[in-house]
């Protein structure tokens, strides 16, 4: 039921463009598309609040939360951009009391589940980046889930981030 | 190389102002041995300051030969000394953690590379003539004052210097080796055409001198 | 923007080679001015003449060098020791399921053993996790008991093998009444003791009292509080305390997995792990539901080392600050230091060696004390280091291990660095002396 509440948020906040909470937020320009932006869909499975941090490192980390609503297990096993010569699929781990990302073949998400993609956790790590990332910008990635693949604009929020700016609204 | 010294209205001023020393006119032929004395206070060693271009005049002129002294930079001054130059010193001065030879050849440290080699083995005959050859490879802080001041004295022969210049050289010594002291210091200048200035107290130092210079006042009575 | 081949030819480089590269440049500027300063020159002997002349008065300096320098750099290796040291005992720990609350909590009870009373999570629940294709071992940790200063951990024998590799000594639990200890539990083989409810002051001694368990087996070290823990079938604890042990009647007397979830009375927290990392993954979103959490414990002590990181870094500033404060406070000394040298290097000057020549053999003599300070500082943070380490594992039973590594010699070179150039001041003031004043002195 929770996420069918969500679902029925995302597509009033599409319809009504929530301009007027955004001007009140005052964090974007480009509000028309708002909701397209931060919520992505294909074959039951939706893609949400796609960020990662601004750098000027060759890598970023980018964090998405994935619902799986397709009835079946689906395997998130990547990703590609535009911006970045390589995108896979992380997963955090002490490393002798360090901080270390290992690669990770695929996750699979059981249907009806949620996965998510957070600091310290799973992400998507973008290798070789064409550019520096500047807070606010926005970048293109698509996801690659062994049902298709799954296209996403990804909001590149402040280095220190910890969340999506958008995270908590009810989209 | 010996130099003649030639001083005019040398004029020398404490910080404070007050008047040190002051030279109408002073003459000193190249190898010749001055003995300069007088009354504690007197400039004797101002005198002998200046003419070893350690300290910069209020006015007049110090010069030897033809390099003017008084008129140098501190860095050409520096020069000067450590080309022609040799120090005595009352208290000798020695590095007590070197050797005796490594006193001696103080100079190699700071000379070009090219002149080390000589500045080492003129070192070494120095002590070897001075009777020191045997201790030349001992720290000086095991030495009694005579060999000390034997020591400082091949120091001050190490460049080859035209000039000897020696601040109460023997005052720290016994009679013994003050006599001997003496009689080195007068070998090794005047007949060598090497010039010797020494501020003593010591009668039996300006016995050897060619001639003595009497300092009172700030004002040698020439 | 840097050259890309630049990047490629940097990243590409091993990381030793990196930090020895970091190490080198840190040092240069100390390393130039040094041989700036001495080119053509040979004050070294001179130095040293000067240095023991004065000896004890200058070890002093490099005493107080050494202390500050190895305070800095033992403070740094410290943290860091603490870090690696609590990763390392949270290392067997992959996924932990608890009843939903404080992540930091339900990790501070079931890694390091600082209990707290939680829910407990039902048979259902374990039999659901423990029949997931994915997980390769799903442990009951069950803490609350205690014996003395030991807690008492009902758990299965997988999970004393998964945490400690084969027994030290002995076998392994294979009655109720049986236990195995950790390296430091300080019970010996053959022991008997009753558990008391309860950890600590609020333990109550006589509850259990009818219960009296054997020490059968001796785990090795693992280095985490676990090594002075007591580890007990988990049925036993479910039997000191009247609960059902487990198992469908007729079968009581069996210890261990499988559990029928109509006798399971429940734990407090689950170990699971899986294979592949990337099951834990998988297996962390099917077990986060309304009625269970589950973490990664690695994760959430590396948010709590985030927070650290922060300290980490006030306390390098602070490290730093404090060696410079104390080498100006050095260098100030130094040059009254000098005082004692006037009449040696007034000498120099009146024999007629040149200012830049006085001022190599001030800057040497002080680089030197600088210099060796800082190499008898690594000692001495070494020493600290070992100190602090042992004090540190002997009261939080979490092996601390903490060594110099380049973070520590970085911050050593960066210092040479600095105060060397700082030491070019006194050798200025020493050439401002008036020679004839210094020679009569």
């Amino acid at each position: 039921m929770p996420k069918l509440v969500t679902v029925l948020a995302a597509v009033l906040v599409g319809f009504a463009g929530v301009a007027i909470a955004h001007d009140v937020a005052g964090e974007h320009g480009r509000e028309e598309e708002d909701a397209h932006h931060h919520l992505a869909e294909a074959n039951g499975v939706r893609a949400l609040h796609a960020w990662t941090r601004a750098t000027d490192e060759k890598t970023a980390l980018v964090f998405v939360t994935i619902e799986n609503a397709s009835g079946a297990e689906i395997r998130l096993e990547g990703a590609e951009s535009g911006v970045a010569a390589r995108a896979e699929l992380v997963g955090f781990r002490l490393k002798d009391g360090e901080p270390d990302f290992a690669r990770l073949p695929f996750v699979p998400v059981k249907p009806g589940h949620v996965l998510i993609l957070q600091p310290r956790g799973l992400a998507i790590r973008l290798s070789d980046l064409d550019h520096p990332l500047a807070k606010g910008e926005e970048i293109e990635l698509e996801f690659h889930f062994d049902s298709g693949h799954l296209p996403m604009h990804v909001q590149v929020e402040a280095t220190d981030a910890a969340q999506h700016s958008h995270a908590g609204h009810q989209h | 190389m010996s130099l003649d010294l030639v001083v005019r209205d040398l004029v020398v001023k404490a910080r404070e102002g007050r008047e040190l020393l002051s030279v109408e006119r002073l003459d000193i032929p190249a190898g010749s041995r001055i003995g300069i004395r007088g009354p504690s206070g007197a400039g004797k060693s101002t005198l002998l300051f200046a003419i070893a271009g350690l300290l910069r005049p209020s006015s007049g002129t110090v010069a030897w030969g033809d390099q003017r002294i008084s008129e140098m930079s501190p860095g050409d001054r520096a020069r000067f000394r450590r080309e022609n130059v040799g120090l005595v010193f009352q208290d000798f001065l020695l590095f007590e953690e070197l050797s005796a030879l490594g006193n001696a050849a103080i100079a190699a440290r700071y000379a070009s590379r090219s002149s080390r080699r000589a500045i080492i083995a003129a070192a070494g005959a120095g002590l070897e003539r001075l009777g020191l050859k045997k201790l030349g490879g001992r720290r000086v802080e095991s030495f009694s004052g005579g060999e000390r001041q034997r020591v400082a004295m091949a120091r001050a022969l190490a460049n080859d210097p035209g000039i000897i210049l020696a601040d109460e050289p023997t005052a720290s010594l016994d009679r013994t080796s003050a006599d001997r002291l003496i009689e080195d210091l007068s070998a090794l200048s005047g007949g060598s055409g090497r010039t010797l200035i020494a501020v003593s107290h010591d009668a039996a130092l300006h016995a050897r001198m060619d001639r003595v210079i009497d300092v009172v006042d700030g004002r040698p009575l020439v | 923007m840097v050259p890309e081949f630049w990047n490629e030819f940097w990243y590409g480089l091993p990381v030793t080679v990196q930090d020895a590269i970091w190490f080198a440049l840190l040092l240069l500027p100390a390393t130039l001015v040094g041989i700036v300063v001495v080119w053509s020159y040979r004050p070294f002997s001179l130095v040293s003449a000067m240095i023991w002349r004065y000896r004890w008065t200058n070890a002093l300096f490099v005493v107080l060098i050494a202390i500050s320098v190895g305070l800095g750099v033992g403070l740094i290796a410290q943290e860091r020791g603490i870090r690696k040291g609590t990763a390392r005992a949270a290392e067997k720990f992959d996924l932990v399921v608890t009843a939903p609350g404080s992540e930091v909590q339900m990790m501070l009870a079931t890694v390091y053993l600082q209990p707290v009373d939680v829910p407990l999570l039902d048979g259902r629940t374990y039999d659901a996790i423990a029949a997931n294709e994915n997980v390769a071992l799903a442990a009951p940790i069950a803490y609350g008991d205690s014996f003395g200063d030991s807690s008492v951990i009902g758990t299965t024998a997988a999970f004393v093998t998964h945490l400690a590799g084969d027994l030290a000594d002995g076998r392994m639990f294979a009655g109720l009444d049986e236990a195995v200890v950790g390296a430091r539990a300080g019970l010996d083989l053959g022991a008997s003791f009753t558990p008391a409810h309860g950890v600590g002051d609020a333990a109550e001694e006589d509850v259990h009292e009818s219960v009296s368990l054997t020490v059968v087996g001796r785990m090795a070290a693992t280095g985490s509080p676990w090594d002075r823990a007591i580890l007990v079938p988990v049925e036993s604890v479910w039997k000191v305390h009247g609960l059902p042990l487990g198992h469908a009647p007729g079968r009581e007397g069996q210890i261990g997995p499988p559990f029928d979830p109509a006798y399971f009375p429940g734990t407090p927290a689950i170990l699971v792990r899986a294979d592949q990392l990337w099951a834990n993954y998988a297996l962390r979103s099917e077990f986060t539901t309304e009625r269970t959490m589950a973490f990664f414990p690695g994760a959430v002590l590396s948010q709590l080392h985030g927070l650290l990181g922060d300290v980490r870094q006030v306390m390098s500033v602070m490290a730093v600050v404090t060696q410079v404060l104390v080498t100006a406070g050095v260098l100030a000394g130094l040059a009254v230091l000098i005082r004692l040298y006037a009449r040696r290097l007034a000498l120099l000057r009146a024999l007629g060696a040149p200012d830049r020549f006085v001022f190599s053999v001030v800057w040497t003599y002080a680089a030197t004390l600088i210099g060796t300070g800082a190499v008898a500082g690594i000692a001495v943070g070494l020493a600290a280091v070992g100190v602090i380490s042992g004090i540190v594992t002997a009261r939080t039973d979490i092996l601390v291990e903490a060594t110099l590594g380049w973070p520590e010699f970085d911050l050593v070179a960066g210092f040479v660095s600095i105060t060397v150039l700082m030491a070019l001041l006194p050798a200025f003031v020493a050439l401002s002396r008036d020679v004839i004043t210094d020679l009569r002195s």
